[in-house]
């Protein structure tokens, strides 16, 4: 399973692929079979709620593959009335958050309000470390680096609740946690091909999961890394899909 | 067949990846071979320091003989110093090539004897190169040659083998291949952390896939897994992966 993907269209820049037939084109070519999907025009519409609109249009006959991901923008008046939507008549399961998109603080009251409405909702909450390498990054992009200092407290404001962490550097919470959090494997990379493997030795397998940011760039590193570097089949097949298994509502997937 | 064309690499892991740890990676992913240079990217790169960086490439030329290719580091501010470290490395240690940083731009009259030696030797010139978007990123290189600058360049030396580093090393790629278009005889490596989707497909579109050469630059997955995965022909892959290169190997006059 795949926990990072995305379909629509990026304003900053071209991309050959924006819709969900196109991803399921990469999916079958990689052997994926269920892939968490949100839908980037969400991240600058004044109404992000729309995009969650278009992204169940767009998925509407594929829901056995791909899992819809909801972008809630919390200054924009009636967004409970949007997440309970998204949660009770759209069916999905995962929030992804994007703060400098959506005009809020991480570490804000309104941010942390709106991930606990999220919890009570039953939903379970993304973080994305990055959208954008910010040495490339358009004038207009409002995207930033995730401050990992920032992220680290807003973890330790939910200690008793896992986060998917997509996109993300670097293992920002201890294993002790109550609920460790789950990170894609995307930026857990280079060293010449060691890091990841050096990485899943120093963390254990259960922290990590498959992720390959298909359709916004190259999902095939992320693959490649996985399938190099050398992994018992049991850590394996946790990275690939038990340990998100673990980690979402049951009925998300059935 | 592949040949890493930008990589790095030092005997004992002192100033760049250990020579042993950018084999084990090559071994992992099925690169042949890697061109490796120890560059001095910050402070002062004194002759002292550059020929001790250059020792270190040239002892794991020694231990890898048939999988390291070394190229020659200089900082070109110290002119004979200079040129006297590119004959030591090149004519009498069989290193394949010049290394420039960002101590100057590619088109500065102090490029010139260098470029003018390499053109005689028929050997590559690789250099550091990008577009950073924001202000305070470029004061921290304000000497980073864009492509535009190499277009410059290769007006004045057409026959010079000028390779511009890493489209996806950090900055507006897109831009870096509007530059590179008015400049024919320049070589473009395809290392990078940045993957974005379409990447290499439009430096196959907009320069043609013979002026582009296979790189990692320590990213092993994401410098395979974006040829890999990229829309191209397969003998376009090839010529990518290895090929190209070797035609500038087989230019060598020395």
């Amino acid at each position: 399973m795949d926990v990072d993907a995305w379909i629509g269209h990026w304003p900053f820049q071209s991309l050959p692929c924006r819709q969900a037939k196109d991803l399921l084109r990469k999916m079958d070519h990689y052997d994926i079979d269920k892939a968490m999907v949100g839908n980037l025009n969400g991240c600058l519409y004044k109404d992000v709620h729309e995009s969650n609109h278009e992204l169940m249009v767009q998925i509407k006959g594929k829901r056995d593959r791909l899992l819809p991901c909801a972008l809630i923008d919390p200054n924009y008046d009636g967004w409970r009335e949007d997440l309970r939507q998204c949660r009770e008549e759209f069916g999905m399961s995962i929030l992804r958050l994007l703060p400098d998109y959506h005009g809020y603080d991480l570490e804000s009251d309104l941010s942390k309000e709106l991930v606990n409405h999220a919890h009570e909702l039953g939903f379970r909450v993304a973080l994305v470390g990055r959208m954008v390498d910010p040495r490339g990054r358009h004038r207009l992009d409002p995207g930033r680096e995730s401050n990992l200092g920032n992220v680290a407290s807003f973890l330790d404001s939910f200690p008793d609740h896992s986060f998917l962490m997509l996109n993300f550097p670097s293992i920002l919470d201890r294993n002790d946690r109550s609920a460790p959090c789950l990170y894609d494997i995307p930026r857990f990379v280079g060293e010449n091909g060691l890091r990841l493997g050096r990485e899943i030795r120093r963390w254990g397998a259960s922290r990590f999961c498959l992720g390959t940011t298909f359709l916004l760039r190259y999902g095939m590193p992320s693959l490649l890394a996985l399938e190099r570097c050398e992994l018992d089949p049991r850590d394996r097949e946790a990275i690939e899909w038990r340990n998100v298994e673990r980690f979402l509502p049951k009925e998300a997937c059935s | 067949m592949i040949i890493d064309c930008h990589g790095h690499c030092s005997i004992d892991g002192s100033c760049w990846p250990s020579v042993d740890d950018v084999i084990a990676g090559m071994d992992l992913y099925g690169i042949d071979q890697t061109c490796c240079s120890a560059p001095v990217t910050s402070g002062e790169a004194s002759p002292a320091i550059f020929q001790q960086y250059n020792d270190l490439v040239l002892a794991s030329m020694t231990k890898y003989p048939s999988r390291i290719l070394g190229y020659c580091f200089v900082n070109p501010g110290y002119g004979i110093a200079a040129l006297e470290e590119m004959e030591r490395c090149i004519l009498k240690n069989g290193m394949i090539g010049l290394k420039l940083y960002h101590q100057y731009k590619i088109d500065e009259p102090v490029q010139f004897p260098l470029i003018e030696r390499c053109v005689e030797w028929g050997v590559p010139i690789l250099m550091h190169a990008g577009y950073l978007t924001t202000q305070e990123l470029r004061e921290r290189q304000p000497r980073l040659s864009t492509a535009m600058d190499f277009a410059q360049a290769a007006k004045r030396f057409p026959e010079a083998m000028l390779i511009c580093a890493h489209i996806g090393g950090g900055g507006d790629w897109e831009r870096q291949i509007k530059g590179l278009r008015m400049a024919p005889s320049v070589y473009l490596d395809t290392s990078g952390s940045v993957i974005d989707a379409g990447m290499i497909e439009r430096c196959v579109r907009d320069l043609g896939a013979d002026r582009l050469l296979f790189a990692c630059d320590g990213s092993v997955e994401r410098g395979l897994g974006k040829i890999l995965e990229a829309h191209i022909t397969p003998r376009q892959r090839r010529g990518i992966l290895a090929e190209h290169f070797q035609k500038i190997l087989e230019r060598r006059q020395v």
